[in-house]
């Protein structure tokens, strides 16, 4: 054997084994941080707590106001994106030239790729003055302006998602359907639509995950006060208040800890989610199904 | 067409065209009042003015971001490329390929800003390294390792398993074959993917805002100094409300870097 | 004539499941074995056992293989893989031109200077009758070559480590009549130096090449012994029905 196979077949399950353990060291030390916090206050007053005041003598670390805007602003978010979403998905897969479809695919996969501070800066130029004239607001920094700039960022994933599984449908049911002429229409809304929900479901749950981790979009356009979270009216999410807070606190504090609380959240929640679509494909596959997502 | 199905139409029509018109021009809106700003001078001086970046270019920032997407791209692949072989080649049960999979997709949708508290904790404020263009690599390599290594994994199974174990079957090793056959053809797929992986990060604001990236420098970047980048620029001007041409600007820079790295990646994997 | 592997009440199976089972078989050296049987009967698990290459979950789960008086477990399997060589069912010819293909392993041994490596490669070329085909362009790429020209580049591929055992997994059943004569001829005259164990699911092809034949059904080997015997002369009423109408 020669050694340059030994030194590759060595590195190989090395390199493997220390990534996964990199993450579910990730996932440890985030809880391990967020210990202490834990400790001083205990999860359901962290949870349904409204005060936010970390650096106070005795820290209250009330999370209440800081999550619910960040349900609000993602759930808002779908409501808008997810009928756009869809629709464009039935759209390409139905009404335009398979060269046009990828050419719109492209295009959205590119600007998928925009980083969200540029999504942010424009949300901030064009959306958060059109918010504040609209309403006459005094500022039109807002949950609804975030929504809208979010709305923006998950489009593209839910378009990519939802075509990939209409058309798996679609191209499966097709001809059948047309054999026994069924405008094809009438297909995508009768079977295509109704097979695709579990997948179009998931993808939306996925879409909700990812837009409650999106930072610097939202949070150049939400005003970030840690207050009661109202449509018009400012708001601070949860990566939000991590960016904004972890380069001024101190290491180990109980604010620092309750940070990784926060972030705590997140985690969990991302991981749900993942665990739910997981779960999911895996009866699909087993009920002998094509995978589709 | 019965008249659901033309609702259906409609909707699906209206909403290909509004999505499309609203992603457009949002590209558009950034070249429309960026583009006609973009002088040499922008491109080559060093950020002036009080405070400074009000005036002068983005010379150091776009070395700087340059510099972070290569150093991510390499440390990513250095971890991602031996992962992605083991995932395939590597012989593994069913059950633990999946938890490597598992891990692996849920991590790729990890909050950037959860990265960058983390990397934030554990290399600044635990291990004490100074801020600089490494620590915010690595804590950006950290978020790319999965993005790369599932693109990887679908990279490396498009060579034919038969191909692979006729070369066995001759008493050649993996690791050779890998080296000398597998990799090779994969290089242009797997490139793009690393490349691809590199504009994610080059991107990324929040994990490198408390890692490495400062408001300004003097000179270009060594590893292990604090350094410009575009993103965290942006943020700066637009935050404070330095100067909104320069914001737009720089915007159209940084767009224009990112979407070039896109196309020309997905031109060479569209062609293979 | 010596035997070279000599099977061993072997028992291959996936879990609890045994597929292969009571196995035993001299594989003569420098003959031609054809193991023939109705698909599914475990033909090319076993050809994958006899070179250490079944794929789990498929496991040797009972008795040993001897090569050259070792059991095959106690081998390297990359030192075994290299004396047993195995060629499928389809041309896998590897990326790049016909050189780089023939190449490809001598370069990993590095046991012959540069200019030895490459008289090798043609060498083998023309054993495989495809040197003088392509007219000494062994720069074409190997992917041009016709379906049946790949596949004796694949078994001249495998004569460039020298094996001393070649396994061939059907390896005809992707070719037309014409090139799978071609290769026939081929095998027969690579039994001077090598020993060649053939699965084919054509009865005819293992009349007109094998010197013995195994006759596989469920996992077991029903009979086996020198082809004419078994053809005109089978002694397992299993293996007349097979002979008269399963291929």
């Amino acid at each position: 054997m020669h050694l340059s196979d030994r030194f590759t077949s060595g590195i190989v399950p090395i390199m493997a084994v220390s990534v996964l353990a990199l993450y579910i060291g990730l996932v440890l030390y985030m809880a391990i941080e967020a210990w202490p916090a834990l400790i001083h206050m205990s999860w359901m007053d962290i949870i349904t707590g409204t005060v936010w005041k970390p650096m106070a003598q005795s820290p209250v670390l009330g999370l209440s106001y800081i999550i619910s805007a960040s349900i609000y602003v993602s759930l808002l978010s779908l409501l808008w994106a997810l009928p756009l979403g869809i629709g464009t998905s039935i759209g390409l897969s139905l009404g335009v030239s398979p060269r046009i479809r990828q050419f719109c695919l492209s295009t959205i996969d590119m600007i998928a790729g925009i980083p969200s501070v540029i999504v942010g800066f424009i949300g901030l130029a064009v959306v958060v003055p059109a918010v504040q004239s609209m309403f006459s607001l005094s500022t039109g920094e807002s949950i609804l302006s975030a929504s809208l700039v979010l709305a923006f960022m998950i489009l593209p994933y839910i378009v990519t998602h939802c075509t990939e599984s209409i058309e798996t449908y679609r191209l499966r049911y097709e001809e059948t359907a047309l054999g026994l002429g069924i405008s094809p229409w009438h297909t995508m809304k009768a079977i295509v639509l109704p097979s695709a929900k579990g997948s179009i479901i998931l993808s939306s749950v996925l879409a909700f995950s990812r837009a409650m981790g999106e930072t610097m979009a939202v949070m150049m356009v939400v005003g970030n006060a840690p207050i009661l979270p109202s449509l018009l009216g400012k708001a601070e999410p949860i990566p939000s208040l991590i960016a904004l807070e972890m380069g001024s606190v101190e290491y180990n504090s109980l604010h620092y800890s309750g940070l990784y609380v926060a972030a705590l959240v997140l985690l969990m929640i991302l991981i749900l989610t993942n665990v739910l679509v997981y779960m999911y494909s895996w009866k699909t596959r087993k009920d002998g199904h094509h995978e589709v997502i | 067409m019965k008249l659901s199905n033309l609702a259906l139409a409609t909707w699906a029509y209206g909403s290909l065209v509004l999505v499309m018109a609203i992603l457009i021009a949002a590209c558009a809106y950034i070249v429309y009042h960026g583009g006609p700003l973009i002088t040499v001078d922008f491109l080559w001086l060093y950020p002036a003015g009080m405070p400074l970046g009000v005036e002068g270019g983005i010379f150091p920032a776009i070395i700087g971001s340059i510099l972070e997407g290569l150093l991510t791209a390499s440390m990513a692949a250095i971890v991602s490329i031996p992962c992605a072989l083991y995932m395939v080649y590597g012989n593994i049960s069913r059950w633990k390929s999946e938890c490597f999979l598992f891990t692996l997709r849920c991590m790729s949708g990890l909050p950037s800003v959860l990265i960058g508290l983390f990397g934030y904790s554990v290399l600044i404020l635990y291990l004490g390294i100074d801020k600089s263009l490494l620590s915010a690599s690595i804590t950006l390599t950290v978020m790319v390792i999965p993005f790369i290594t599932l693109r990887l994994v679908k990279v490396f199974h498009e060579f034919p398993r038969e191909t692979y174990e006729a070369a066995l079957n001759m008493g050649l090793s993996p690791s050779y074959i890998w080296m000398h056959m597998v990799i090779p053809s994969a290089m242009r797929d797997g490139l793009s993917a690393i490349a691809l992986g590199a504009a994610y990060a080059m991107g990324a604001t929040a994990p490198i805002m408390y890692t490495g990236a400062v408001l300004y420098t003097r000179s270009i970047p060594n590893i292990t100094d604090p350094f410009m980048a575009l993103p965290y620029h942006l943020y700066i001007l637009v935050n404070e409300g330095y100067s909104v041409d320069l914001a737009y600007a720089t915007a159209f820079v940084l767009m224009v870097i990112l979407l070039c790295i896109n196309i020309i990646c997905r031109w060479i994997g569209g062609r293979s | 004539m010596s035997t070279i592997l000599d099977i061993k009440n072997i028992e291959v199976s996936i879990g609890e499941h045994p597929i292969l089972q009571h196995i035993t078989l001299p594989i003569t050296e420098c003959a031609i074995t054809a193991v023939i049987g109705p698909s599914g009967c475990g033909k090319s698990t076993l050809l994958a056992s006899l070179n250490g290459s079944l794929q789990a979950p498929k496991k040797v789960t009972n008795g040993q293989i001897i090569y050259d008086g070792l059991s095959v477990d106690s081998i390297n399997p990359q030192m075994l893989r290299r004396q047993i060589g195995l060629i499928g069912q389809h041309p896998t010819v590897f990326p790049g031109t016909i050189e780089d293909n023939m190449l490809f392993a001598l370069n990993y041994y590095k046991e012959l200077s540069s200019t030895d490596r490459k008289a090798k490669a043609i060498q083998c070329l023309e054993q495989a009758g495809l040197y003088s085909e392509i007219n000494g362009d062994v720069k074409r790429l190997a992917s041009s070559l016709s379906g049946g020209q790949q596949q004796r580049l694949c078994i001249a591929r495998s004569l460039t480590v020298d094996p001393r055992v070649i396994l061939f997994d059907e390896p005809c059943s992707a070719l037309d009549i014409k090139n799978s004569l071609h290769i026939e001829a081929l095998l027969t005259e690579l039994k001077a130096k090598q020993t060649i164990v053939i699965v084919t699911h054509n009865l005819q092809q293992a009349r007109r090449i094998a010197d013995y034949t195994v006759f596989m059904n469920d996992g077991r080997v029903v009979e086996w012994g020198a082809t004419e015997q078994i053809f005109s002369d089978p002694q397992q009423e299993l293996t007349r029905d097979y002979l008269a109408f399963g291929g």
